[in-house]
């Protein structure tokens, strides 16, 4: 991702819609390494186990979902620098792209992800608007979701966030 | 051992779970792989920003409690996975050296006429610091296997 791509936060308001991040596929491999650290059930964590589950074959954490698509955001962006002139006195003088989150609201794990499965991730502002209290800020509510190949929504979720404007 | 069942889960019931305490160094791995953000990933930089300190990524103190979750007694229930969580809220930083527990509160426990063999447990998830500081709240759904697939609860 180039340094000096475009400086708006993605999938600001302007008619573009929801805007696609990146593309990850969900090897077994990568399903078991996130499982083994953060979410150790046998649906996540071997094949045997998992088939005698609900799912009947290996899927993802969901929150491993939730965390490539973090990933592919943080990304999506240009890499931080320090606020200009005068925002530098009042403000934080290392400030990150993308911000602080707030809240997340109706995080949904639609379907299973299996081995396999390439998802696209994508994210949409639904709203946003200045902060009461940092002017150099706005507070986004956004969207953000990832999509089969076939196009079924997989994950879908709505996050409040806190970011500089104009970097 | 799968030991628990839905029926094991009573509304109004709070229990706390494990503890984890957080390094830097595992902050750092984190956010280098999913939330490359300066404060989640340099010290300095952390310093610098709204948040004070190197600070861990809000998803990772989610997934943080997911494992906590799992080993406070998710891996002994008959957990058929969630379809969500309905709200996520970081309340306040988390920086290294913080030891964090879990505080499990359930909402609501509901059998589905659909699917007779689970039920639908509505819990709140709290990570506490040691000063009891609430870092994280979350109110999330799992789909847990009924003792008795299909028995009428009282």
């Amino acid at each position: 991702m180039s340094e000096d791509a475009s400086p708006a936060i993605p999938g600001t308001p302007g008619g573009d819609g929801p805007m696609d991040i990146g593309r990850f596929t969900f090897t077994a491999a990568e399903i078991v390494r996130f499982a083994q650290a953060f979410d150790p059930q046998p649906f996540h964590m071997d094949e045997a186990a998992a088939r005698r589950s609900p799912y009947g074959t290996l899927i993802a954490s969901g929150w491993q979902v939730v965390c490539v698509w973090m990933g592919f955001f943080v990304r999506a962006h240009p890499a931080a620098r320090p606020l200009p002139g005068a925002a530098a006195a009042s403000g934080p003088r290392v400030i990150s792209p993308v911000g602080v989150g707030f809240s997340v609201e109706e995080l949904k794990w639609l379907l299973p992800v299996r081995a396999g499965d390439t998802l696209t991730f994508a994210t949409e502002v639904l709203e946003d608007r200045a902060s009461g209290s940092r002017p150099d800020w706005r507070v986004y509510h956004r969207r953000a979701s990832a999509r089969r190949e076939d196009g079924a929504e997989a994950m879908c979720f709505r996050l409040r966030h806190f970011a500089p404007v104009g970097l | 051992m799968q030991d628990l069942f839905f029926e094991d889960f009573v509304t109004d019931e709070v229990r706390t779970f494990g503890s984890h305490k957080v390094s830097a160094e595992e902050i750092i791995s984190f956010a280098k792989e999913y939330d490359p953000q300066p404060m989640h990933v340099d010290e300095q930089a952390g310093k610098a920003s709204m948040l004070g300190g190197l600070a861990a990524s809000g998803w990772h103190t989610c997934a943080i409690m997911m494992r906590l979750i799992c080993d406070g007694f998710l891996l002994r229930t008959a957990s058929m996975g969630s379809p969500g969580v309905s709200e996520n809220k970081w309340l306040a930083p988390v920086f290294p050296n913080d030891v964090l527990t879990l505080r499990r509160t359930v909402m609501e426990a509901r059998t589905s006429k659909s699917r007779p063999e689970m039920g639908l447990v509505s819990f709140r998830f709290e990570l506490l610091k040691a000063d009891k500081t609430v870092a994280l709240d979350q109110v999330c759904v799992i789909m847990i296997g009924r003792r008795n697939p299909g028995a009428r609860l009282a």
